[in-house]
């Protein structure tokens, strides 16, 4: 074999290994080995992942939650236990995040259990949160004639974000599955403690 | 040392000022489209800054929203500037300034015309909500068959002629070959298994991290590398010191960029020996980088440089270097445990990647282009005070942007670090750092804007000058490069 033949059959090699030990190795280890409890995530809440990707929340949020010597995230209440493989298993959209400017949120369902809360949150983040840099999703929501009295789903808003009188704010379809997909991340169930592997 | 003969490193560019017209063409579609998503890339991540100082800044549009443009904003500068930018670098390194084969600028064109059509599809789809936000992975799926096409067409054909031209001693084919082979490979590999639906669980992030870093060590990194053993000769008169040394650097790169991923993950729901792997590996990288860099201080401190006049790409070349080596040390460091606890998840982070993107494979790309343009063009650069602007303005923007972000990183995480402090407290210590940021970013895209104009200036230039050179068809002065030693 010549040299360049060598030297890319060299590379092709160090690629493989790669692969072989952080792809092929942690599917075959911590995939989906056996079926879990909850059965997999469906629905809308599937459909909230995506919106959550695609609108770029992991570039704020994190959905990890580290064990106590690496970082505060526990004594945070953000989760009651380092988080485990298991607990993504089935997901294919795994936003561990990159850059914490907000809350981790890999169980926020169980801090935060009221959809209003969220459709609130979601439509004007100053209203909750006074000041804060997350930014208004408020493209996920829209506004409809008022026939009678307001939908259940509505919201109850004033001042500058008032709608025009005879109209009414309703979450989208988007961001109703959002907000689904929130509550349903509750990977670590308050007060289970656990040993870390 | 002493037996660093002048062949070792062959001088590529001997023939320099006999760049065939036949060039101009091929090196304009790749790099002319590269400077434009060069601005998008800026223009972008400067929004996305300001989004941050006043999050109501541009309303709430869905498609300017800050986890949209981003993302985006990364994007366009890897995959629109830093991928052509590599494959020129090839492309130069195989036809060495001489001619093209026809075969050879048809692929070009194709892959050209393909690569920023799927981009283009790609970065908009981002912004209109497509993506699935798994960093480097994050152009929506209905692009990737352009993108794949374009860079294997182009790929294969730059492989076959490196392999077929081989230099028993060139460090740069090593690495140049090392990116053109590991983006196909690793990108399609990533793209088949994430639309499996087999595929799930904490493995997609493991999956997503090792393509991550290795697209930034093993893919750009490569060609920056590449780009680095190819100019030194040019700038220097002389090759880079102990090629034995960077043989093994290359090796060392080649297997570890591959292993360094799981570094981000220290803390996550990974087994420990993946993420010790990927500490490990990232300071491996850091080693390897050194004994790249120290055969170029070596080379820098014999060689010819600064003989008088102010050589653009040996400024940028060393810019570049120095960036290497702060950003793979801060790389392997800020991912030791006991620093990650305080510094993971922060704008720091960040800092090391601009380091690393703006700071290496932008500074070094840049070099490339102060040299290839000129011989490739037939022209020597028009203005030395708008090179010197631009070097000016993207090293002082670039190191105030790192610092500041670095400065900002460790204020938040020291603040993360205390549960008590509310989050909220913790955000407005790093605003007054984020703030000031934009002004750094503002120098960066004036840079930008400097380079494309003085580019502008050089091709019109060129242009009308070709037909007049031709007919006197003199290898004169004027047809060399800013400084050719
Ligand atoms: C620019 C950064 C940023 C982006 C992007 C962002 N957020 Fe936030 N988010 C924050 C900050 C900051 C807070 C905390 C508010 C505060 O205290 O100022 C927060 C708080 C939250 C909370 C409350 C968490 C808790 O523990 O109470 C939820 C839920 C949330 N965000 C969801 C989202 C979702 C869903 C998205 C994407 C559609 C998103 N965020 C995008 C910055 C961001």
């Amino acid at each position: 074999m010549t040299e360049p033949k060598r030297v890319l059959l060299g590379i092709l090699l160090a690629t493989g290994v790669g692969w072989l030990l952080l792809v092929w190795m942690p599917l075959r280890k911590l995939g989906p080995i056996r079926p879990s409890a909850d059965g997999a995530p469906f629905g809308r809440a599937v459909i909230g992942g995506k919106v959550y990707a695609a609108n770029g929340c992991a570039s704020c949020h994190t959905q990890v939650i580290r064990p106590p010597n690496l970082g505060s995230d526990i004594a945070r209440g953000w989760g009651a236990r380092r988080s485990l493989p298991v607990e993504y298993q089935e997901e294919h959209i795994v936003p561990l995040g990159v850059l914490r400017l907000g809350p981790d949120l890999a169980d926020v369902g169980e801090r935060r259990t009221e959809p209003h809360w969220y459709y609130r949150l979601l439509y004007d983040p100053r209203t909750v949160y006074p000041g804060t840099v997350m930014p208004s999703y408020r493209y996920l929501f829209s506004r409809v004639p008022l026939l009678g009295s307001p939908l259940p789903d509505a919201l109850s808003l004033s001042g500058r974000d008032a709608p025009p009188p005879g109209f009414q704010v309703v979450p989208g379809p988007k961001a109703r599955a959002l907000v689904a997909y929130l509550l349903s991340l509750k990977r670590v169930p308050l007060g289970e403690t656990g040993k870390t592997p | 040392m002493a037996n660093m003969s002048e062949s070792e490193e062959a001088p590529v560019m001997t023939a320099a000022s006999e760049a065939g017209s036949s060039l101009r063409g091929p090196f304009l579609w790749l790099l002319g489209p590269a400077t434009v998503w060069l601005w998008v890339a800026t223009i972008l991540a400067l929004l996305g800054s300001l989004k941050l100082v006043d999050p109501r800044f541009l309303g709430a549009w869905g498609w300017l929203t800050f986890g949209r443009i981003s993302p985006a904003a990364f994007l366009s500068f890897v995959y629109g500037f830093g991928v052509p930018v590599g494959l020129s670098a090839a492309l130069w390194a195989v036809t060495k300034g001489g001619r093209l084969p026809l075969l050879g600028r048809r692929w070009c064109l194709a892959t050209s015309f393909l690569w920023n059509v799927g981009l283009w599809g790609g970065i908009t789809g981002v912004l209109a909500g497509e993506s699935r936000s798994l960093s480097w992975l994050g152009l929506p799926t209905f692009s990737l068959p352009s993108l794949g096409l374009a860079y294997l067409l182009s790929a294969g054909w730059l492989v076959a002629a490196l392999v077929s031209q081989w230099e028993k001693t060139s460090l740069a084919s090593r690495f140049l070959l090392l990116g053109l082979v590991w983006i196909p490979w690793a990108g399609g590999a990533a793209a088949l298994m994430l639309h499996d639906p087999a595929v799930r669980g904490v493995a997609v992030g493991s999956l997503e991290w090792w393509f991550n870093d290795g697209l930034l060590y093993a893919g750009l990194g490569a060609f920056a590398l590449g780009i680095v053993y190819l100019l030194v000769p040019v700038s220097l008169g002389r090759p880079v010191a102990f090629s034995g040394l960077g043989r093994i650097a290359f090796w060392a790169w080649a297997l570890f960029a591959n292993l360094a991923g799981t570094a981000h993950l220290v803390g996550g729901p990974f087994p420990l020996w993946m993420v010790s792997l990927g500490v490990s590996s990232r300071f491996l990288l850091w080693v390897a980088a050194v004994a790249v860099g120290v055969g170029f201080w070596v080379a820098a401190r014999g060689g010819a440089a600064e003989k008088g006049d102010w050589d653009p790409s040996w400024h940028f070349l060393r810019f570049g270097m120095s960036s290497l080596l702060v950003a793979a040390g801060l790389g392997a460091l800020l991912a030791l445990p006991a620093w990650s606890r305080y510094v993971h998840y922060t704008v720091l982070e960040e800092a090391q990647l601009i380091l690393f993107l703006y700071g290496f494979l932008g500074m070094t790309f840049f070099s490339l282009l102060y040299t290839l343009l000129p011989r490739v063009l037939g022209r020597p650069w028009p203005s030395p005070t708008l090179a010197k602007a631009h070097f000016l303005l993207s090293s002082y923007g670039i190191s105030f942007l790192v610092g500041l972000l670095a400065a900002g990183g460790l204020f938040q995480g020291v603040g993360l670090d205390d549960p008590d402090l509310p989050i909220h407290e913790v955000i407005v210590s790093l605003l007054p750092f984020l703030r000031s940021a934009a002004a750094p970013a503002t120098a960066l895209l004036a840079a930008h804007a400097v380079f494309g104009l003085h580019l502008l200036w050089l091709v019109v230039e060129s242009g009308s000058s070709r037909r007049v050179e031709e007919e006197a068809a003199l290898a004169g002065s004027a047809r060399e490069g800013v400084r050719t030693p």
